[in-house]
């Protein structure tokens, strides 16, 4: 009895928090034009820093502060982040804390500038050898670890190894399939010695590659190709990087705390030396679920939301409230993103097989409504894989294959044997439940399918982690599944429906994987771009995928914050896995 | 005169049960919060006929919209009326909760009933299932049975019935067992009166009282508890709504969309109250040794 009353009076003193917590108005509806005037107020309120004017104070790395900065000590950034199992980004990259310093931590061969474009970073230069299939990466001798000692060739060839070797349980490891023998290893075919990576020397490292692959520096500049301290990891095992002792770094930061679950923070590492010097000192991680950060960022327990791949802390819903008030729209920092979210559908397995099924399917979604009603406004329809703006794409080519046509729609469903809807059997809709708009999607899409087509279809909502095990065992057959690009380089986005070279095994198409795989080693740019353009249209005419949309990122700094970099088209905002929080510090509050 | 044996009459006539339901019927929060469940139980039911759209009906011209004439409870994030679905999900929890009560009586009154009066091996073997079952913290095991079984609404109807057997299984055995060494179980037993007559005629309407109570407490625990699963998102599959759903779908937009966690969780704390108040009264009415109010 008196244990249930305590469960009453917590209910009602729930209930009365949730009243007094209520604010006064809900928003209105928000249509597509007014969403894109309030970007580029914002855009027009956001004071952009591109080139800061040098003050006389140095810090630690011997880089001259910018004039308004607070002092070197005083450089601290508190974020909000989502945490994984470890910190090797280089092993198994979906299980790490990748926004917990993960992708800080280390600096690759090559890095990305803020325009995604290759820039050196423990290599001081690249080049292919005369046949097309070797890549000679000359190390800078003065790299060093945090305790000192120097990175090596074989750091890199030790890592690359060791993370396709079936042992590690990489998660990552089909993004390097064009690496010579990359595949057999991770089958456990052949030796990870077999490998095409080799140090000749301690700072020369060549890479082979199974035939002429242009993005190779790309694929490098990647997180997951990280170096890792042999000696070190040889000595530790696999739980290294789960101690500040033994995480040893050669980025500008090493990792001075790890506490799971509570904090994790990152400070400077006094052995770096190379041009990507940062002005931020230290950085406090704080582990949330990624779900509720807005009300922390209010409260100013975290400086800013900066944005994880998978989840963005500046929700739909956050989106919508912030962008409405004056004042925090100001700290808001709203960008296109490349990245596609599509229904993934086994062509093998019926009714998926008969392609006017899926031509059916495709024709029957709305996507002005599902990016207007789930993202207010923030991204693009899609009609294909690639997105608005990557090399390859070309504007409007696509829609005729996909887009929104109920009465075609109707028809090539009884073409294909099930006149409004009849005898269509039962499906599943699998669907990840980390993510609001995932589920929201689904919804939406289930309510087109039934209103267009007459097709009850079911949801089955996953685990994130458990839907990942799946799609990697080939059990999802149909699926809300996304891509976000890695580097800018078509290959990235088109490999994985080449069952050879990415992830999704079902969809074999052989002149899509002829394309895709000669297009990797094509000399002649404009060919090149044509070819990957032609694998583009085949994915989307044949119906490899359902393409939903390509939604846009928010993220949001303090105005404290400064130094947020700007890209080629405008938008200020901190690149998430490549350059640009080096060029990020703090104002005195 | 006339009067007085009228009432003698009356309290003649006046059995157990007469008393407890005069007892109830003089309890206000009791009747009160039997009325709100009934009413409660009748809207939901009736919640295809009386909702005024469908539940997943979506309308891309309403999103999030606050309460009006049209929406009296506002619409959801996609454009969904909240009252329709708040109905609905009644619906879902209501009888979730009533459905896992009955199965729990189903299986727990037979076994504790066999366990308590035969004893031996077969009540060990009852007892030590029980013991397994109630060695988990209730809401653990349920999350943990959905979890392998995915969701849906028979799934969280079969995770939470598993979870809510074993108390009642454990109050009915200790019923049986304490009743069975009562004289007048004995005095039966000594005129030769079979095993079937002596359990179902002399010891379990004698038992039954408690076991009403437990019954009838569990319902808003059980609602309370479906709530929770679905608040974590792994209860029913949506666009199905339930209450706990609703919630835990919403509550993180409170700030730009009060109407959405508000009217959910309100609606899930007056039926929670108002089942409670029914429990109550009844443990009330039935308890011997109860407040006399």
């Amino acid at each position: 009895m008196k244990t249930k009353w305590y469960q009453l009076f917590g209910l009602l003193i729930v209930t009365v928090l949730l009243l007094t917590s209520c604010a006064p108005a809900a928003p209105q509806v928000v249509t597509v034009q007014e969403t894109v005037e309030v970007i580029k107020e914002v855009e027009v309120e956001v004071e952009k820093v591109v080139e800061v004017e040098k003050g006389p104070v140095t810090n630690i790395w011997g880089k001259a502060m910018p004039v308004d900065a607070a002092p070197p000590e005083e450089q601290v950034l508190t974020l909000p982040c989502v945490e994984g199992k470890h910190m090797d980004i280089a092993a198994s990259f979906y299980e790490t804390s990748k926004s917990c310093g993960a992708v800080f931590l280390w600096e690759r061969l090559v890095m990305m500038d803020v325009n995604n474009k290759p820039v050196p970073g423990v290599a001081t230069d690249w080049s292919l050898s005369e046949d097309g299939l070797t890549w000679t990466f000359n190390l800078r001798k003065d790299a060093k670890w945090s305790d000192g000692s120097p990175v090596t060739a074989g750091d890199f060839e030790y890592s690359l190894k060791r993370q396709l070797t079936p042992a590690t349980g990489g998660s990552f490891t089909w993004f390097y399939s064009d690496i010579k023998n990359a595949n057999k290893v991770v089958n456990g075919e052949v030796d990870p010695e077999e490998l095409g990576v080799k140090a000749v020397d301690d700072y020369t490292l060549e890479i082979t590659t199974e035939a002429k692959t242009l993005y190779l520096p790309e694929i490098m500049a990647f997180p997951t190709s990280a170096p890792v301290p042999k000696k070190v990891v040889e000595e530790v095992g696999a739980n290294w990087s789960m101690d500040p002792a033994t995480a040893l770094s050669n980025g500008p930061w090493k990792m001075t705390k790890y506490e799971p679950g509570r904090e994790i923070v990152l400070e400077p590492n006094e052995f770096y030396v190379g041009e990507h010097a940062p002005y931020i000192q230290k950085f406090i991680f704080k582990p949330s679920d990624g779900k509720n950060d807005f009300p922390a960022y209010q409260a100013g327990e975290v400086d800013g939301l900066f944005a994880d791949q998978d989840i963005t802390p500046v929700t739909p819903v956050t989106y919508r409230y912030v962008k409405e008030d004056p004042n925090l729209r100001r700290e808001l920092y709203a960008f296109p993103y490349f990245a596609s979210r599509y229904i993934y559908v086994d062509p093998t397995v019926k009714p998926f097989d008969d392609i006017k099924v899926r031509q059916a399917l495709a024709h029957a979604i709305d996507r002005d409504a599902l990016i207007q009603v789930i993202y207010d406004g923030l991204g693009d329809p899609s009609y294909g894989l690639l997105p608005v703006g990557f090399p390859s794409y070309v504007p409007d080519a696509l829609n005729q294959y996909q887009e929104l046509d109920v009465e075609l729609a109707k028809s090539l469903l009884a073409e294909a044997g099930y006149p409004g809807g009849a005898g269509f059997p039962e499906i599943e809709l699998a669907v990840k439940t980390d993510d609001e708009t995932k589920v929201r999607t689904a919804e939406m899409v289930q309510a087109m399918f039934k209103e267009n087509l007459g097709i009850d279809i079911k949801l089955r909502p996953l685990d994130a982690d458990i839907y990942n095990v799946e799609r990697g065992e080939g059990k999802i057959d149909f699926g809300i599944d996304n891509w976000e690009y890695d580097y800018v380089d078509p290959s990235n986005f088109l490999n994985i429906f080449n069952p050879n070279l990415g992830r999704h095994k079902d969809w074999n198409n052989a002149e899509y994987n002829e394309l895709t795989e000669k297009a990797a080693g094509w000399d002649n740019p404009e060919e090149r771009t044509k070819m990957y353009e032609d694998a583009n249209e085949l994915l989307s005419k044949e119906v490899g995928a359902l393409f939903l949309y390509h939604w846009g990122h928010a993220q949001m700094w303090k105005p404290w914050v400064k130094g947020l970099s700007v890209n080629d088209l405008g938008y200020s905002r901190v690149p998430y896995y490549h350059l640009g929080m080096h060029n990020v510090y703090v104002t005195p509050k | 005169m006339l009067t007085q044996k009228k009432f003698r009459a009356a309290l003649k006539k006046r059995g157990f049960w007469q008393d407890a339901i005069y007892r109830f019927s003089k309890n206000k929060m009791a009747v009160f919060g039997l009325i709100s469940s009934i009413i409660l139980i009748f809207v939901t039911i009736l919640s295809p006929v009386i909702a005024p759209y469908p539940f997943e009906k979506q309308d891309y011209t309403a999103i999030g919209e606050g309460p009006s004439f049209k929406h009296p409870m506002g619409t959801d994030l996609l454009g969904r009326d909240m009252l329709s679905r708040i109905l609905y999900g009644g619906l879902v929890s209501i009888s979730i909760g009533l459905l896992v009560q009955a199965s729990a009586l189903v299986i727990g009154l037979p076994l504790g009933a066999v366990a308590g009066y035969y004893g031996g091996y077969v009540d060990l073997a009852v007892t030590r299932l029980v013991d397994f079952f109630m060695a988990f913290p209730s809401l653990m095991l349920a999350i943990l049975i959905m979890v392998a079984l995915g969701p849906g609404y028979s799934n969280v109807f079969i995770a939470m019935a598993i979870v809510a057997w074993p108390p009642i299984c454990r109050l009915v055995r200790g019923q049986f067992l304490t009743l069975r060494q009562r004289d007048y179980v004995l005095a039966s037993r000594s005129i030769g009166v079979s095993n079937r007559r002596e359990i179902f005629n002399h010891i379990l309407p004698n038992s039954i009282a408690p076991v009403i109570v437990a019954v009838t407490v569990g319902i808003p625990a059980a609602i309370f508890r479906e709530a929770g699963l679905s608040f974590l998102g792994i209860g029913v599959v949506p666009p199905t709504p339930s209450w706990g759903q609703m919630v835990g779908e919403y509550y993180l937009a409170i700030q730009a969309y009060w109407h959405l966690p508000v009217f959910p969780a309100l609606t899930l704390g007056f039926a929670i109250l108002a089942f409670t108040f029914v429990g109550d009264g009844i443990q009330d009415a039935l308890s011997p040794r109860g407040v006399d109010r």
